[in-house]
């Protein structure tokens, strides 16, 4: 972009070509000429001011302008200014009495035909109005409560700031265009813009809303929401690590992770996922998955520290037994460290800055002495 | 304007099919033409034009014989001869039906 260009929002409805046409003179008349759009926004390059007459001309069944189109507007003293947002090739003219159109039926035929074709692009709205619904829609949690209570767990567990992004982005892009279309119509009928014209800023926000959930979309799509860790390369706490190389680690691979499960995407905070489990078998001959030792780890990385906190108090608040958390003096880089221990179950909850773990042990094993081991699993994530 | 490709046409479509008539025509040459035709009675815009050509061409009308850089040179088809007959023959009815009222 030159110097001589600036960037402005498009502050009416761009389906009121009315409106629209009235915007770009008086902006001619401040010497800002239209130029192109991208989105909301509109470029325009400074020129001498002068009082132009535009017009839009409904791109129909075409992406590039027409040479003769543009042969036919120039011939009659109009020049082609560039493209409004596919919608429209904008042209100019000094001239204040030149018309584009002269005959009233060819208007209609061609205000007709685009009408349609903005049908078919509702169509395709509300096409991606269920394809976000549908993707996220399990990110509803169930209850208001639980969303109140365990606010980060239920962000962490399920898409919800996705889904609500959605819904709001697309309450701003459907209100856009329904009211984009009436505007059409009232063009259609011959009747000047009203307020709905300038409803050119629902676009701009729900753009702005819809630009994460797209961008967190595509994460998925494109499996970048999952990236598990081998094992041997990471610096993760095993289960033989706490109970001695002696231990012998179950043979499911279901129980006895390899690997550590990795993922998040821009609106689904990084999480990691780990758990090992001692052999099932026992000298009498039985199993049972809750007598056998394990190890459970939960981390999350939130992009506030705020958020770490919340969460460490929420893994706090779940009453697994009947004692409460001690809280230990930091150690090894941690910020918090909150620990429940029992003859044969333990929980550690440890904090640096936006991460937070979540330790589950079954096990004799004292978990107070692998605090400093777990803070250095944490920095080398 | 769909139903009157094949029933009445509207002024500015019935003078561009005139202007096929005697040669083929690209667009700028049409817009001379009616207002040479007409006086200047009949102006032809460059978005009613285009509309009609792209109308015409669909429809059958006309046809594309040439592209020469920013010229599209089009002729009429004996469907196109056959409205525009149609067409003046409605009008030619329109007129007597008019003149006889008047006596």
């Amino acid at each position: 972009m030159n110097k001589q260009s600036c960037w402005k929002l498009m502050p009416v409805n761009g389906y009121d070509i009315f409106a629209i046409e009235s915007y770009l003179e008086r902006m001619a008349e401040q010497g800002l000429l239209f130029s192109m759009t991208a989105g909301p926004l509109t470029l325009y390059c400074h020129d001498e001011a002068k009082t132009l007459q535009f017009h839009l001309e409904p791109m129909i069944d075409k992406s590039e302008a027409d040479t003769e189109l543009n042969a036919l507007y120039e011939d009659a003293g109009w020049w082609y200014l560039g493209t409004f947002r596919n919608n429209y090739f904008v042209f100019a003219t000094e001239n204040p009495e030149a018309k584009a159109y002269t005959d009233p039926d060819s208007l209609d035929y061609v205000l007709k035909r685009f009408s349609k074709q903005k049908l078919i692009s509702g169509l395709g709205l509300l096409a991606f109005n269920f394809f976000l619904l549908s993707l996220y829609h399990r990110g509803w949690p169930g209850s208001w409560i639980y969303l109140q209570y365990f606010t980060m767990e239920t962000i962490s567990k399920y898409p919800v700031l996705p889904l609500l992004l959605s819904i709001l982005g697309l309450v701003f892009l459907d209100l856009y265009y329904l009211l984009g279309f009436l505007c059409l119509l009232r063009f259609r009928a011959g009747k000047a813009a009203n307020k709905a014209s300038r409803s050119g800023w629902l676009l701009t926000v729900g753009i702005l809303i819809l630009i994460p959930v797209v961008i967190n979309t595509f994460q998925l799509f494109s499996g970048l929401d999952y990236r598990p860790i081998d094992l041997e390369d990471s610096n993760f706490v095993t289960l033989s690590e706490i109970e001695g190389p002696e231990f012998r680690l179950t043979g499911n691979r279901m129980y006895n992770m390899d690997y550590i499960s990795h993922g998040g995407t821009l609106l689904d905070p990084e999480n990691w996922y780990f758990q090992q489990y001692g052999t099932f078998s026992n000298r009498d001959g039985g199993s049972n998955i809750n007598d056998v030792p394990r190890l459970i780890l939960s981390i999350n990385r939130y992009p506030m520290k705020a958020l770490a906190e919340k969460r460490a108090q929420e893994w706090r608040a779940y009453r697994v037994m009947e004692e409460e958390y001690q809280s230990l003096s930091p150690v090894g880089g941690l910020e918090e460290i909150h620990l429940l221990q029992s003859d044969e179950r333990s929980y550690l909850i440890l904090r640096q800055g936006g991460t937070v773990l979540r330790v589950e042990y079954q096990g004799d094993k004292n978990l107070s002495k692998f605090v400093e081991r777990f803070a250095q699993m944490l920095q080398d994530l | 304007m769909k139903s009157k490709a094949r029933g009445p046409l509207t002024e500015p479509m019935l003078y561009v099919l005139m202007a096929f008539l005697k040669q083929d025509m690209c667009g700028i040459d049409i817009t001379e033409y009616v207002s040479r035709r007409t006086g200047g009675r009949v102006q032809l815009g460059p978005g009613t034009l285009y509309t009609i050509l792209a109308k015409f061409q669909e429809d059958g009308l006309i046809e594309e014989i040439a592209v020469d850089g920013r010229k599209r040179t089009y002729r009429l088809t004996d469907k196109g001869k056959e409205t525009y007959m149609d067409e003046l023959g409605r009008l030619q009815m329109c007129l007597r039906d008019g003149e006889e009222a008047l006596l």
